[in-house]
């Protein structure tokens, strides 16, 4: 199934690219998928502790399933700041 | 953007018209108007910061910044509320975001306000590079 995949910020910087299509197996979930994308990409496990992930815009974690089609948005943790 | 009666949430790559955007959101029942602006300051863990840049996943980023005002709308007696993020260069001085409320009376307007911006801190996907004399860094939360 293909699917549409965003990258942000040191993400972004790891992959060299904002924006990637990847063909996926069925029945896939964020967590394979990123476990695939370490693959080729292995600077992005150090990052795996603290990785978020959305699909079509909404926060999921690790177990969400993926569908065709599917926009999915790997990045670090939000820029937070000191109160 | 979304704009209605009361309500408005941005992301945009202008200046931040916090003035602007408070006086059109005040309605003659508001008594108090609270203002949170984040500001570019000029240094980050004792370097000199030249300017910043913030990046941001912006379909995403406005649903969640209305997201955290229709919250903020149930949870407290507020009149109106503004949350605006800029995104792309920006120098010293300069403000990243604005949380806007209004109210009757101003202690939900802090309390809503303060809340808004803890909420954006951490549940927003937008980012910032911090840009020094000699490199540049993303500062990314934990």
């Amino acid at each position: 199934m293909k699917v549409r995949l965003l990258f942000f910020a040191s993400l972004k910087d790891i992959v060299g690219s904002r924006d990637l299509r990847l063909d996926l197996p069925a029945n896939s979930t964020v967590g394979d998928l990123l476990t695939e994308l370490e693959k080729s990409y292995p600077q992005m496990k150090a990052y795996r502790p603290v990785i978020l992930t959305a699909v079509n815009e909404e926060y999921v974690d690790k177990s969400a399933s993926i569908s065709e089609g599917d926009e999915i948005a790997i990045f670090p943790p939000v820029s937070g700041g000191a109160r | 953007m979304i704009s209605r009666p009361g309500e408005l949430y941005q992301i945009t790559r202008e200046p931040i018209e916090v003035q602007g955007i408070s006086r059109k959101l005040l309605r003659a029942a508001d008594g108090a108007v609270c203002v949170f602006e984040g500001v570019v300051r000029d240094h980050s863990k004792g370097k000199r910061t030249l300017y910043l840049e913030y990046e941001g996943y912006e379909t995403m980023a406005l649903k969640k910044l209305e997201e955290i005002g229709l919250f903020v709308r149930g949870a407290w007696e507020i009149g109106t509320v503004a949350i605006v993020h800029r995104l792309g260069r920006m120098d010293i001085g300069e403000t990243s975001v604005a949380v806007i409320v209004t109210s009757s009376h101003r202690r939900p307007a802090f309390d809503a306000c303060h809340y808004a911006i803890d909420k954006l801190k951490k549940v927003v996907p937008i980012w910032k590079k911090e840009f020094f004399e000699d490199g540049e860094v993303w500062i990314e939360g934990q």
